[in-house]
């Protein structure tokens, strides 16, 4: 095993838990997708718990702010009806991302099922600030790619190894997509470069 | 005046990846932008899986519980659950994937392990001959530069080896499930009611509260440090010490003689971070308080409250007013109850600045209901 650049264990700890790699992050995944699939209501939790912002961001970057939520409730329970079909456990991130990027699209074909869902769920999700809304709207006018990995970051506070192990994407995909984005989104709201960006 | 762009590319860089290095400031404008948006809802009530696929692994699932737990009553009947504990493997069913031999002779309570790189060396009973696939009680497993390692904790979860890590099983029994991590890194994925397992460090047990986490411990000093990504872990060094909580988004760095320090988050302020290390760890005394308390925000509530039992009585209304102007006490809690360190009181402040963090969740009567 290449050993040259070997982390501090504080930060071995980091890049395993959230990285990409095998055995990682996707590979805790495997037993909880197959308890859900059991119908283990508590692995589903564990399993929106993990996932649910990054399905909130890839719902956010597509559609109005206001119906993300719903639409993420739905991806999660469109997903468990799904499990099945899941022929790789460990790729349940890439496979969630999918099911909510295609539900963003039926949104805007117009097909709006959703699930019955509780009180709680039905709550309205919080009004943006002028400034926030601002703020998502110089994002929504982002590339795709860029505008997912911003709002994972800076929305959902999930840090880049994070947005890399639940996505699929590389940690260096994900680390370009980072620095290009912001880097738009400087010149977006500030278009005259006042201090920012060069 | 220093702009983000006067730093090197790479530092800024690195607080928009993961929080570290110089804080960039429109990163963080941003951030407080849009943190009140965040996904919060729990999981849905999702309905009944309709699939035949689910139903029939299930009905399988529960002919094999029976007769699992009829073979485990003979089992037990015959004297099969050894010396001590709870008298099964934790892994599975007796009998079920011990190797032969051994179940024949009254296995050893054991866990399976799976390697992922290279290969580890075992020490101590019950490791399972040359073929080494079983981690067994009071037995040593360590992996080298080039190996990794998995570890099946019971029915409960597993943990992940890192290279240059030492780990002994401890106990394993329906009520505990105990590792001991002399050095090195191990990462934790737990599905199980809080408190079942447990790994010893040299200055501190993590306590597993439902989640998911890494442990790494410094082969020279001793020195551990926790890192929660999902749920929290609680930090005990014994009595006379107040535990750390520690929620998912936050770390804990533990020392040996000192126990845990204050569990902080990676994106907090480095003004903020290295006082906490001082207060905790070197002797730091009032301007690394007010350092402490100046720099901290709201998202760093749960670290001041910790501040209230570490620091000198004198200095703990100090704390406590900072702590109040991120959140009203919770209801029927007082400023005098907080300040005496009344459990009680602390516990419930505990568990409403818990309720404000991202990615933990409470188990009713359990982990936030559990006093200090």
């Amino acid at each position: 095993m290449a050993d040259s650049v070997r982390p501090s264990p504080a930060k071995v700890a980091l890049r395993t838990v959230q990285g990409s790699g095998p055995g990682t992050a996707t590979s805790i995944d495997a037993p909880l997708v197959r308890a859900a699939r059991r119908g283990d209501r508590d692995a589903f939790r564990r399993l929106h718990d993990r996932y649910a912002r990054m399905v909130h961001a890839i719902l956010v970057a597509r559609v109005p702010f206001g119906e993300a939520a719903d639409l993420a409730q739905d991806v999660f329970v469109l997903a468990l009806a799904r499990l099945d079909g899941l022929r790789e456990d460990a790729a349940f991130g890439g496979w969630l991302a999918m099911i909510a990027r295609n539900r963003a699209a039926d949104f805007h074909r117009g097909k709006r099922e959703t699930a019955e869902l509780d009180e709680e769920a039905h709550a309205a999700p919080p009004r943006p600030t002028a400034e926030a809304a601002e703020v998502l709207a110089a994002i929504a006018a982002l590339p795709e790619a860029y505008r997912e990995t911003l709002l994972m970051r800076l929305l959902e506070g999930m840090s880049g190894p994070e947005i890399a192990a639940q996505t699929g994407l590389t940690p260096d995909s994900v680390r370009v997509n980072l620095h290009r984005g912001m880097k738009l989104l400087r010149e977006k709201l500030d278009p005259a470069g006042d201090g920012e960006a060069p | 005046m220093s702009t983000p762009d006067d730093r090197r590319p790479g530092d800024r860089d690195d607080y928009l990846w993961d929080g570290s290095g110089t804080p960039d400031p429109e990163v963080q404008r941003l951030e407080g932008l849009l943190r009140p948006l965040r996904y919060q809802r729990a999981a849905p009530a999702a309905p009944a899986r309709r699939s035949r696929a689910w139903r029939a692994p299930l009905a399988i699932a529960a002919a094999l519980l029976v007769a699992a737990a009829g073979a485990f009553l003979a089992w037990r009947a015959l004297g099969g659950a050894g010396g001590g504990g709870g008298g099964t493997d934790g892994t599975a069913a007796p009998g079920s994937a011990l190797p032969a031999g051994l179940a024949a002779a009254g296995a050893p309570r054991s866990w399976a392990v799976t390697l992922l790189a290279g290969a580890p060396s075992w020490s101590g009973a019950g490791a399972g001959g040359a073929r080494l696939e079983r981690l067994a009680v009071g037995a040593w497993l360590e992996t080298d530069s080039a190996t990794r390692a998995n570890i099946e904790v019971a029915d409960i979860g597993h943990v992940e080896l890192e290279p240059n890590t030492r780990v002994r099983l401890v106990e394993t029994r329906p009520d505990e499930h105990r590792l001991a991590l002399a050095r090195g890194t191990i990462h934790a994925a737990v599905s199980a009611p809080p408190r079942l397992f447990l790994v010893d460090t040299p200055s501190a047990t993590a306590v597993d509260l439902g989640c998911e986490y890494s442990l790494a411990v410094d082969p020279v000093s001793g020195i551990g440090r926790l890192e929660v990504t999902r749920g929290q872990v609680e930090l005990d060094a014994g009595p006379g010490r107040p535990p750390a909580f520690v929620p998912a988004g936050m770390a804990c760095e533990t020392r040996p003689g000192r126990g845990p320090g204050t569990p902080a988050r990676p994106g907090a302020s480095a003004a903020f971070r290295t006082a906490l290390a001082a207060l905790d760890f070197e002797g730091g005394g009032d301007a690394e308080l007010v350092v402490a308390l100046a720099e901290a925000d709201s998202a760093d509530a749960l670290s001041v409250w910790h501040l209230l039992a570490h620091v000198a009585p004198a200095a703990r209304a100090r704390v406590y007013d900072r702590l109040a102007d991120f959140y009203a006490p919770p209801a029927g809690v007082t400023r005098e109850a907080t300040l005496a360190l009344e459990p009680a009181a602390l516990a419930r402040w505990r568990d409403k600045l818990l309720r404000f963090l991202p990615g933990t969740f409470c188990v009713p009567g359990t982990v936030c209901g559990a006093p200090l």
